[in-house]
């Protein structure tokens, strides 16, 4: 903006026109240069960074220490859903204080702890040709065995936990503590046989390779490993299942009949000598609910039962599924093997079972024809045992035998078609 | 001042960039003879402004020379800093000079207002001014009563505008405004120049 352009009239115009300035006095220039040269030295450069005061970095903080906060709660709450043993205060707090427990391990000593300690610095390298290597693979052998069986009995001893405790959160009858502790008792039963079944089978398979080791064999790491065995004649054992599957179906049939007829030879053998008939503790642990329970049943909740004036309504009669004797299935019809007697509370429930259960069906459907009440009765019991099997419903008695809530049957039929076996409407009697 | 755009060489034998930001970077290095040439070009400019903006106060022509001494020593301080900012902005001498003789100047007259608890006189001082050759002018007394009667940043805005002949755009810059608040700042301090030359006027009427 000029002077000119200042809206003044011509008075202030020529009132302000007429200051002046005065001009600098001389040496001006020499006096600035002078106190320049007694200048403090300029200040430092300031400290200030802006970005380092933005308060958006208290909030990302904030949002990020929540974050983490809500992730690790989050991970807590999942923990308990994991296949993972946490274990509790007190159990750490007994590892702690125990003192029983091995802190520092003892001096070795005697003849078993000397034999320890060379066996532990045995280091294996080529083919097993002396004593001292073939002990090694024993050793680690067993160490081998021993970790993975204890696994598997805990996790099999967790899922029976599981099981009673699942049981008994949803209502349905659990075992007391009395039975209980005789499935626990049966249950160790079975793996002292099985540990001692299982050691006389290694030792003898240890003295004979003891034996070709003293022989001055050498032993490759194939011959040891059961899984190779076979493999030198074209018949490794890994391979079993599949050379069974390429079978012919006769031929398969046959290794099956003779299978069964082997394994009903070695329960028979069993139930003579009062041992247990399972063939694994997962069948055990399976028939825990069948057998135990269903043995002495401790029923909290009275199911619904089907009146008599109810069933009346019906136009069909509905199938009498009360059983009071055990019926007689005769699986195959060239009665090859002896007769199989089905209790109708003892329900199989294993994998095992269920084929049973399935080639009975199919022998029941066999004899159809020739006799019109049996097949009657059979299905029922069938049906029974799957009923059983399935819902595992509390069943009471009314004195006229074992009946099942209407309900429940309606849903048992249909599973049973689903498996293959439609259930058979009863002749009125 | 000298706006030479080649390349200058320093006393210490540095090349420096040419204009402003040569003489800025020769000051950062000290040198003395770019100082002096800075003072020659740029101080009667200062002191007319730092002159204008004390108004009629006893001391005035002294108190002009003080601020402007003291805005050139600022440069000289903050010369290694603008030097680094040069080659970016382009910091221009002239402007920033008349900023500080600016800034410098309120800050003194507020100074002055605390220190003594008094307002600024409205009516021109009947005591001789110190300056005899300015004072020998009744209109000169008279413009510059008129200037003093004005606030501070009124009478910067006057100085600016009317004395130096900026643009408002630039004045607006030197004050650090707006450019539509410093108009506004403009427009207020020339009805406030206005009306105090005319209750000037009636006082001057009245006592004839």
């Amino acid at each position: 903006m000029s002077r000119n352009s200042m809206p003044f009239d011509d008075a202030l115009e020529a009132v302000l026109s007429a200051s002046r300035v005065p001009a600098l006095s001389e040496g001006f220039a020499d006096r600035v240069v002078a106190a320049s040269a007694s200048r403090a030295a300029a200040l430092p450069r300031s400290r200030f960074v802006p970005w380092r005061h933005w308060r958006g970095q208290r909030w990302a903080v904030g949002v990020v220490a929540a974050g983490a906060l809500a992730t690790g709660a989050a991970a807590t709450g999942l923990i308990d859903k994991l296949p993972i043993d946490i274990p509790s205060v007190e159990d750490v707090w007994e590892a702690i204080t125990d003192p029983t427990a091995e802190t520092t391990p003892a001096r070795l000593t005697g003849p078993a702890s000397e034999e320890q300690a060379v066996s532990a610095r045995v280091e294996i390298e080529g083919a097993i040709d002396t004593p001292e290597e073939l002990e090694e693979v024993f050793r680690r052998y067993d160490e081998l065995r021993t970790s993975v069986r204890d696994t598997r009995r805990a996790v099999n001893d967790r899922r029976i936990d599981n099981t009673i405790e699942r049981r008994r959160a949803i209502g349905l009858s659990a075992p007391n503590a009395d039975q209980e502790e005789r499935f626990r008792e049966r249950l160790e039963r079975y793996r002292g046989r099985t540990d001692a079944r299982i050691e006389g089978q290694l030792e003898d398979r240890r003295n004979n390779l003891r034996d070709d080791v003293e022989d001055g064999a050498s032993l490759s790491r194939e011959q040891l490993i059961r899984r190779q065995l076979g493999i030198e004649s074209d018949t490794p054992i890994a391979d079993r299942l599949e050379r069974f599957r390429n079978l012919p179906a006769d031929e398969r049939r046959a290794r099956i009949r003779e299978w069964r007829e082997q394994r009903q030879q070695r329960r028979q053998d069993w139930q003579a000598a009062g041992q247990d008939l399972a063939d694994s503790e997962r069948e055990i642990a399976d028939e825990l609910v069948d057998n135990e329970l269903n043995s002495e049943p401790t029923f909290d909740i009275e199911p619904p039962v089907l009146g008599q004036e109810e069933a009346g309504t019906s136009s069909f009669a509905r199938p009498d599924l009360s059983i009071s004797r055990p019926i007689t299935i005769n699986p195959d019809a060239d009665a090859t093997t002896p007769d199989r007697t089905v209790t109708p509370l003892n329900t199989g429930n294993t994998a095992t079972e269920r084929r049973d259960q399935s080639s009975d069906l199919d022998g029941v459907r066999a004899q159809d024809v020739q006799d019109n009440r049996s097949v009657s009765q059979r299905v029922t019991s069938s049906t029974r045992e799957t009923i059983l099997s399935r819902e595992r419903r509390p069943t009471v008695s009314n004195g006229q035998g074992t009946r099942i809530g209407s309900q429940t049957r309606t849903r048992s039929g249909s599973q049973s078609r689903s498996r293959g076996v439609r259930p058979r409407r009863a002749q009125p009697r | 001042m000298t706006q030479s755009s080649a390349p200058i060489r320093t006393e210490t034998g540095n090349v420096s960039f040419a204009g402003d930001a040569g003489l800025i970077a020769r000051i950062a290095e000290r040198e003395e003879s770019a100082f002096r040439e800075v003072i020659e070009a740029h101080a009667d400019r200062l002191h007319r402004i730092a002159y204008r903006m004390m108004g009629n106060r006893a001391g005035a022509t002294q108190d002009a020379e003080d601020l402007a001494q003291e805005a050139l020593l600022r440069l000289w301080d903050c010369a290694p800093r603008l030097s680094e900012r040069a080659g970016l902005n382009g910091v221009k001498l002239g402007p920033w000079l008349k900023r500080v003789t600016v800034n410098l100047a309120i800050d003194r007259l507020r100074l002055a207002k605390r220190l003594s608890g008094e307002e600024p006189p409205e009516k021109a001082d009947s005591t001789p001014l110190a300056d005899a050759k300015i004072e020998a002018s009744e209109e000169t007394a008279q413009a510059r009563a008129l200037i003093a009667n004005l606030p501070e940043r009124q009478r910067a805005a006057i100085v600016l505008t009317y004395y130096e002949e900026l643009p408002n755009a630039d004045a607006a810059g030197l004050m650090d405004m707006n450019i539509k608040a410093f108009e506004s700042l403009l427009h207020r301090a020339r009805g406030a120049l206005r009306k105090s030359f005319e209750a000037h006027n009636k006082d001057n009427r009245g006592v004839v």
